[in-house]
Parts: structure tokens; sequence; C-alpha cells
């Protein structure tokens, strides 16, 4: 009689699934096929979710500014990755076999913009993304992979340089760095520049990722002496450094610098009262000169009132390219398209941008700023005045990409 | 030298926002022998109507001392509410299921911090009167932090004298020793139930609250906080007031200690300690349960 | 109890029960719309029920399951990308690594009881964390193990199994996750698990009967670590990659929550909780980015209304069917 029990169990079982595959089909929305799917992958659970949203917004903007493309109408897919490598790769993958979408963008963390960057190789799918780590367009570079933001290298060129020579007298630098990949290629970056300057590298702290106290490395840096404290986080990371900075007095004694934000998110949720006074190295700003920044900052102020973020503008323009590589391959086939990108130029948002085919990186601007104290702000977004901008890449004689 | 008195200091301020919750989480496991995975989210709650006081308040003088009464005192009605609504159900679940439930409570709050407050964290600014540092001669330290160690000391001394000198506190400590006689004996072991989770929620709330000048709030905030405090409930013995003390102060000199000799392995320590005095003393330090 | 009953019958390797199971579980490429979730649903199936064999069968709550999956895992993801060898072999020694670690760990925790063991194990998962995130030259560190080729192979020579489509991959995970059902009800339902039973029940009687039950404990965890190991193998050969999180704290939150949905009351619990967490992750997550408070509600519900999981729904259903069944006496 157990068996009889098992039976009517299994039945039950088996309407159940048979039932709920059918709800699952009503629910879930499939590719008609006169749209093509542009997918944005993006954190909107965990940790980024306000990252996650500005992504969405963005890619948003970029797509209905284009409306028709080849004719077929462009449909935003929505991927959220929670930030985990493993969610986003086998979501993607999952996107490319089962709706046939072929073209992706996003990622806030190096970790998920690798794994889909592998999954784009082998599944012959574009992918552009904005993530730090080096080995994107270095030692994992591969045919369908692009970046449009600029890398560690970059980043820490154009902002320690220019700060260098703006402060001469300024001989020791004490650094903070979050103890992964992305933060090495930092630091190392910035060793080589202190070396090439003939500056004080005067003390170093490795700090786990999420680490919520730094206490300890600021009074080291104080007792250190230094003129300049460089920080290598970035989100929260930062967030938690800056504030902490500011309860120990440490501004007072020493010129603060984080190569590597996020604009205005950071700015605001800082705060001017402890943003003030500190460097901040960027990938964007708003209220630059360049004809395609202001019109996608008006664009963005009218449907969400506050002027333009990072995150936003990053999914806007690599929408774009997307949008732009399809039009110029005048097809939808990706080895086609990632032809057409990898020697495509553009009007960007940091002026006249181009990609380099040797890496799949693009060549644009990277912009260092100076965070504006409350009594200078003079309206929503006006957190930062521009100190310089400017493009650093290494040659290619030096990169470790093998593009097959 | 100077770096070690800074660093256990501290440590120690440190450590009083981990005694905070530890003693909330170790008063609701010692007497109603539930394990709270929700402690963390209540947490981030206490941290986030804090900010939101201080921000209807405006900048009056007064307005960050309020926040810091009046956002315990709200997340404690909250446990309350969590408590008579939920956790009555589950006075003898295995342990589990209080995990899976108060996993749940965790999920929809930190959900609804977001739905509410959105996902951009938020700051709130150390009042004028602690903003400053206190020379030391050999080193600065931040008055906010000498603050939480001297009001979380006040905190303490006042939880100890509630539950060592008042009716309602020798309660409590019958009832986490026996809980059956003190209910044969008359007293609404319920309604007791619920006050004690109460506090232990608003001390997490308070926590939290404590917390949010030095941190800012984020959604997640009290997903590694969370682990943390199981830490130090667990090294001090699970139940054991003093302990809790003990543990968070322990703990949070550990954090600071690492963060100067071996930054990368400063949560591995921590865990290593603890399963060190699992293994070794497993009531915890001062344990008895 | 339900187990009990069940255990009472002698079973027979492949019955029934086994075949039913496995035409639902080979129906399910097809019942759902996704192309790799099949896989991964079995993946996780089979990490949810050696972890069962933990909780429900001997009553004991670990918190470390993340560090026997992602060590498997590893070591697939290496040999397959260092030294090519036959899938199966890499996968058994997969499953021998993560029975190594669930021996040292389990050794070590089985010595508490209650809230301290779950903490140790807890204590025990960070380490393995820890060590994942360190060992930066062996596990990739942060970023992953990446590259890890899904190679083909011979079941004999000449006859070559191809794993690179999805159906294909589907098919070689479902055989080995059917075996290893089999072979974990198989030694279950021998007087070994009645033991584990007694034990999770009243230890000391057990004890005082004359068992040692540390060791029992000891072996549950082995055969434990062994599956789980196995399955990790198994998710590195999906990803082809080895993410940071197959070690972290958040997957052996997910086999507790998948085993406790589906219900411990049984070994077929933890497949139901894993197909419906699975599944419904996939379809929350696309239609709500706040998805997470409705699977919170959803943990509090099945805590307050539904505590024997799903697999505990059907038995109830069942029951109550059998007993308005025509003739039967009530």
């Amino acid at each position: 009689m157990e068996e009889e029990k098992m039976d009517r169990m299994i039945q039950g079982l088996r309407r159940i699934v048979l039932a709920l595959a059918g709800v699952i089909l009503l629910v879930l929305p499939v590719m008609a096929a006169d749209t093509v799917g542009v997918s944005v992958i993006a954190p909107l659970s965990g940790t980024y979710a306000a990252v996650g949203e500005e992504d969405i917004r963005g890619t948003k903007l970029a797509i209905d500014e284009k409306g028709k493309l080849l004719g077929k109408a462009i449909e935003m897919v929505a991927i959220d990755d929670g930030n985990q490598p493993a969610v986003g790769a086998r979501k993607v993958r999952e996107a490319i076999e089962s709706k046939g979408v072929k073209f992706f963008q996003g990622a806030v963390s190096s970790s998920v913009g690798l794994a889909i960057g592998q999954v784009a190789s082998e599944k012959q799918a574009i992918y552009i993304t904005s993530v730090g780590a080096d080995e994107i367009t270095g030692k994992n570079c591969n045919r369908y992979t692009f970046r449009w933001s600029v890398p560690t290298y970059g980043a820490v060129q154009e902002t320690l340089v220019p700060l260098i020579k703006k402060f001469p007298e300024a001989k020791r630098w004490y650094t903070i760095t979050p103890d992964y990949v992305f933060g090495h290629s930092l630091l190392n970056n910035a060793k080589d520049v202190f070396k090439k300057y003939g500056l004080e590298h005067v003390g170093n702290d490795m700090h786990p990722m999420g680490a919520t106290e730094f206490s300890s490395f600021y009074t080291k840096a104080l007792a250190s002496k230094a003129d300049f404290v460089v920080f290598f986080n970035f989100g929260k990371d930062t967030i938690n450094a800056l504030k902490q900075a500011d309860n120990f007095g440490l501004k007072k004694k020493a010129k603060l610098l984080v190569p590597w934000s996020s604009g205005t998110m950071d700015l605001i949720e800082i705060g001017p009262d402890i943003a003030e006074g500190i460097y901040f190295g960027s990938q964007f700003w708003h209220d630059v000169d360049v004809p395609l920044t202001q019109a996608l900052n008006k664009a963005y102020m009218a449907r969400y009132k506050d002027p333009i973020n990072y995150p936003a503008a990053a999914c806007y323009i690599m929408t774009k390219m997307i949008i732009m590589a399809i039009e110029k391959a005048k097809t939808f086939d990706p080895p086609a398209v990632a032809k057409v990108l990898e020697t495509m130029e553009w009007d960007g948002l940091t002026g006249k941008e181009f990609m380099q085919a040797f890496d799949h990186q693009t060549d644009k601007k990277y912009y260092l700023l100076l965070a504006k104290g409350k009594k200078d702000i003079k309206g929503p977004g006006d957190l930062a005045t521009i100190i310089s901008s400017g493009k650093s890449f290494k040659p290619q004689s030096e990169s470790e990409c093998k593009m097959q | 030298m100077a770096l070690l008195l800074v660093q256990l200091l501290n440590g120690i301020s440190l450590g009083m926002i981990y005694v905070l919750m530890a003693i909330g989480l170790t008063i609701v496991f010692g007497m109603l022998n539930i394990i709270n995975f929700a402690h963390g989210a209540v947490y981030a709650v206490g941290g986030y109507l804090a900010f939101s006081f201080s921000v209807m308040l405006g900048q009056w003088m007064g307005s960050f001392w309020m926040s810091i009464i009046l956002a315990p005192i709200f997340t404690a009605f909250l446990g309350a509410l969590i408590e008579v609504a939920l956790l009555r159900r589950m006075q003898n679940a295995e342990h589990e299921y209080q995990i899976l439930l108060t996993f749940g409570v965790a999920l929809i709050l930190q959900e609804l911090i977001i739905m509410i407050w959105g996902a951009i964290g938020k700051s709130l600014s150390i009042p004028k009167e602690l903003a400053g540092v206190t020379d030391f001669g050999l080193f600065t330290f931040p008055d906010y932090r000498i603050f939480l160690i001297v009001f979380i000391a006040l905190i303490c001394l006042i939880i100890w004298v509630l539950i060592e000198k008042t009716s309602y506190g020798s309660i409590i400590r019958a009832g986490t020793e026996n809980r059956n006689m003190v209910n044969c004996l008359g007293i609404d072991i319920y309604k007791v139930f619920t006050g004690v989770f109460a506090l232990g929620v608003g001390l997490a709330g308070l926590a939290g609250a404590l917390s949010v000048p030095m941190r800012g709030a984020q959604p997640l905030m009290g997903d590694t906080i969370l682990t943390l405090c199981f830490v130090v409930v667990v090294i001090g013995g699970m139940g054991s007031f003093t302990g809790a003390i003990l543990g968070g102060l322990l703990v949070g000199v550990v954090e600071s200690m690492m963060a100067l000799v071996w930054p990368p392995g400063t949560m591995v320590s921590i865990f290593a300690a603890m399963a060190l005095v699992i293994l070794v003393r497993p009531k915890g330090l001062l344990g008895f349960k | 109890m339900r187990i009990e009953k069940a255990l009472g019958k002698k079973k027979s390797l492949v019955d029934r029960e086994i075949l039913i199971l496995a035409g639902l579980l080979l129906l399910l490429p097809w019942a759902l719309p996704f192309k790799s979730l099949p896989a991964e649903i079995l993946i996780y199936a089979l990490g949810a029920v050696s972890f069962n064999i933990l909780l429900g069968y001997t009553g004991l709550l670990s918190f470390g399951q993340a560090a026997f999956f992602g060590s498997g895992a590893y070591l697939t993801g290496l040999f397959l990308i260092h030294l090519g060898w036959h899938p199966a072999l890499i996968l058994i020694l997969s499953g021998v690594i993560g029975a190594l670690f669930a021996a040292v760990i389990g050794f070590l925790s089985i010595q508490q009881v209650g809230i301290y063991f779950v903490m140790l194990t807890l204590a025990f998962n960070q380490l393995a964390f820890f060590l994942a995130y360190q060992w930066k030259t062996v596990t990739g560190g942060d970023d992953g193990l990446m590259n890890v080729p899904r190679l083909d192979f011979s079941l004999w020579p000449g006859f070559k199994i191809s794993l690179q489509s999805n159906f294909e991959f589907f098919l070689f995970v479902w055989v080995i996750f059917i075996g290893s059902f089999i072979l974990i009800r198989r030694i279950i339902h021998a007087p070994f698990g009645r033991i584990l039973l007694a034990i999770r029940d009243n230890p000391n009687r057990a004890r005082a009967v004359g068992y040692n039950i540390t060791l029992y404990k000891l072996a549950a965890f082995i055969l434990s670590g062994f599956f789980t190991g196995l399955a990790g193998g198994l998710f590195a050969l999906f990803m082809k990659m080895v993410p940071i999180t197959a070690v972290d704290l958040q997957t052996s939150t997910d086999f507790i929550i998948m085993t406790l949905l589906g219900g411990t009351g049984s070994l077929y619990g933890p497949v139901i909780g894993a197909i419906v967490t699975k599944v419904a992750s996939e379809i929350l997550s696309e239609l709500w980015a706040r998805w997470l408070f409705i699977l919170g509600v959803i943990f509090v519900g099945f805590v307050l209304f539904m505590r024997g999981g799903i697999w505990g729904l059907f038995v109830a259903v069942g029951n109550k069917l059998k007993s308005e069944g025509p003739g039967e006496p009530s």
C-alpha cells in the first residue's frame, strides 16, 4: 500500500510540474521575431542594487533614442546577476541559447566581467564591459569582448601624474589597497609612477574587500607623515574609508586621492562635507564640454530630474556602441559586428573615442576631479571641478593580449 | 607604541558596537532559545530609522540625540511585532527552522529598506560637539569613538542593573534557566518573551543608529555584522551577559590588531579564534548553557 | 514517522520509485523553458540530497557544505585544465577530496552539539573560503578559475561521448545523479540509516545501546562529503569555470534552504526543493528587482505552515486521498 501512496504522490507531482510549466510559458516573455535583444547585465539585487538601477536607466536612454535598428525594434533584456559571476555567466548563456540574444553589456565586478567574457567568446556573442581588471583586455582578451572604460594603468597615470606635477613638494605617498587582483594592479601601476618621479612610497596597507575598519591604516599614515594618501578601493569600501578618514582628521594632515571612483554617485553618498578637498579620478563627468555628454545629461535630467551619473552613462555609451556597430555592419551577425567594432571611431562621452583593434580597449579620456565643499556648490551635480583630463594607455608592445 | 595604544582604543570602540549586538542576541537565545538570523537586519533598520529621524528633525542641535533615542525604540517595537506575529509559534521548533524563519524576515526587512529608502547609501553627520579629535599626546583619537565607548558602557550598566537588580530582571534570569518553572509560578511568560525579544532587537537598533555616523547606512549593512555577532556570542558563551561583553571586546580588539599585523587575515583569525574556543571550551569563555 | 516506515521495507536497488524519479527528472529539459538550468538543478539536487544525509537523517545542521562542494569544483577544474584526465576519474577524485575535507571538518565538529556544532561548521566554511580566496595562484582567488575545458571522453575505445551540447551534458549529469541517488538510498536504507536516525532522535540512548555515535556521525559526514564534492566537480564542468562563490557561505545556505523547503523527511524532498528553489529564483528575478522580498515571505510561510516541506505536503495529500479511497477503513 506504500506503493499506491507513492503512485498517487507521483501523479500529483507530475500534474503540478506540468501545470507549472504551462504557467511559466505564459509568464515568461518570448523574443518576438521582429525585435533584436540588447542585454544589460546589472546587479539589481544585492549590495550594488543602486548601481544596477542606473545601468538600466542608461541602457533605456540609448535604446529609446534609437528606436528601430535595421528595421527591427530594440528590446532591452535585463539580467540580474546579483554581482555574482556564476549567476551572470549562466544567465547570459541562457539568454543566448533560449532567447537568441547576441548583444550584451554591463557588469560591475571584474570577476563577473571575466566570466561573461568567457561565455561571450565561447558562444560568439558581443560583450562590452566597463569593469576594471586589466585581464579583460590583457591576458583574457578575446574576439568578442570589448571594454569602454579606462583600465588601471590609465586611471593611475591620469590622476597621480597631474597631482605630482601640481604639488612638486609632496614627496611622501601612502597607499591603501583592497587585497584582490584589481587592487593589486592599481597599486603596481602606482608603484611604477612613484619610482619614475623619485617619490617615497612610505607605506601600503592591504585590506580585505568589504572591510569596514580603516582606522588602523590612518594612524599609520599619520605617523608616516605622508603628504598624500591614495585609496585604491571603490564603491562601498571607498565610502567607508573616506568617512573614517574624515573622523580621524586625516584630511587636515594630508591630501587624499581616490583614483578609481564612480563620480557623482560616490560624491553624493559621501556628502560634500566629507568629500571637500579630496581628489577623485573618474571615467566620466556629466558637465564636460562634449556635445554628446551635454545632450545625454539633458535627456537624463528630463526623465529623472538629477544630473546623470557614471553607471548610467557607461551603459548608455556601451549600448550605443553596439547599436552603432550593428548599423555600420548592416547586419546582426556577431562576427561581422565584432569586426566593425574593433576599428570603430565615434563621438563619445569624453570627446572623440575609438577602439584599439589589438586589445579591444577604447581609447578615451580619464578625468581628475577635485570635490567641492558645501559652500561652493551652485546646484545639483555641481559637486566637483575638473582639474585635468587625458589619455594614457600602454603601448601594444607591452600588451599581454593575444587575440586569436 | 602609540600605534598599539590607538589600535587598542580602536578595538574597544569597535568592540562596543559588537557588545551591544551580542547582548541583544544572547538574551534572546538565553531566554527564548531562539537563534535570530534577523539580528543584522534590525541593526540596519535602526540605522536607517536614525537617518530618517535626523532628517525629519533637521539641523537642530538635539536632533542627533533624539534620533539615537527614537530609532531603538521604534526598532524594539518592530521586534515586539515580529515576536508576537511569528516567533510565538516557534517556541519549540528545531534550530534549522528558526534560522530559516528569521533569515526570511531578514530578507524581507532588507528589501523593505531598499523599497523605502532606495538602494544608495545614506549618511548621518556626527554632531559638531563630537566631531573633533582629542590629542592624547602620543596620538589623536576621534571624539565620536570615545563617545561610543562611554555611551555604550553606560547602556551596559543600565542593562546590568535591569537584569540584576530589578524584579523584571530576576524573571529574565529565572526564565533563562527554567522557563516552565517561571510559567508555573503564574507569571505570564509570553509577555516576558515579547519584552525580552523587543529589548534584544532594540539594542541592535541602537547599535545600528550609533554606527551610521561612522560608516553610513547601506541596505546590506547587517550582513557582515550578523556573522560576527554569532562569533562573539559563541566566544563569550551563549546566554551570558558578561560573556557578550567580554566576547565583543575581544573580537573588536582582535579585529583592530589584525589590521595592524595582517589585514587580509582579519576575518579568518576571528573565525579561527571562535573555532578554537569551541574546541577547547565549548560553552564559551563565560557560558553556562 | 515516515522515514522509519519506508526503511522498514526491503528495497531493491532499482525499483518503481527510482524509475519514476528518473523518468520525471528526465522530463526537466522539456518541462522548463530554460536550456542550461536543468543540469544545474540536478547538480544542486545532488548537493541537497547529500546535505540531507546530515540534517534529515543524522540531525546535523552543517553550514559547511560549500567547503566540500568547492573543493570538488576546484579539483575538477584544475585537473581538467592541467592534466586532462578522463572526466569520470576526475569526478571520483572530486568526491574523494570532498570526503577528505568532510572527514577533517566532521571529526572536529562532531565533538560538539547543538548551536556550537553549527557555528563550528560555519567557521570551517569561512576558513575554506579564506583559503580559496588567498591561494590565488591555484584557485584564481576572487576572479575565479577560468577556462575549464569540458572535455569529451570515451566510454570504451571507439565510443566517444560528447558533453558539449546542453542536452548531452544534462544526460551525463542525470546519469550520475540517478546513480548517486541509488547508492545513497541503498546505504541509507541499510541498518546504517536506522542507526543514524536513532542518533538523530536520541543520541544518549543510541550510545547506551552500544553504538559508537562519533564513528557513525563521521561516516555520515564522509558520505555526504563525497557526493557533495562530486556535485562540485559537476559544477565546474557545467560552468566551465569555478567562481569563488562555490566555496562561500551563500552556497552552503542554498543547500540548507533547498532541503528545508523540499522537506527533510526523505531523500526526495531535497530534490524537489532544488527544482523549486532554482526555478522560482530564475523566474522571480526576471519579474521584480526586489524578488528577494518574495523569497523571504516564502521562507516565513514555509516555516509557519509547511514545515514538512513540499514533500511533506505531498505525503499529507497522499494520506488524505488514501483515507478517502473506496472501501478503505478509516
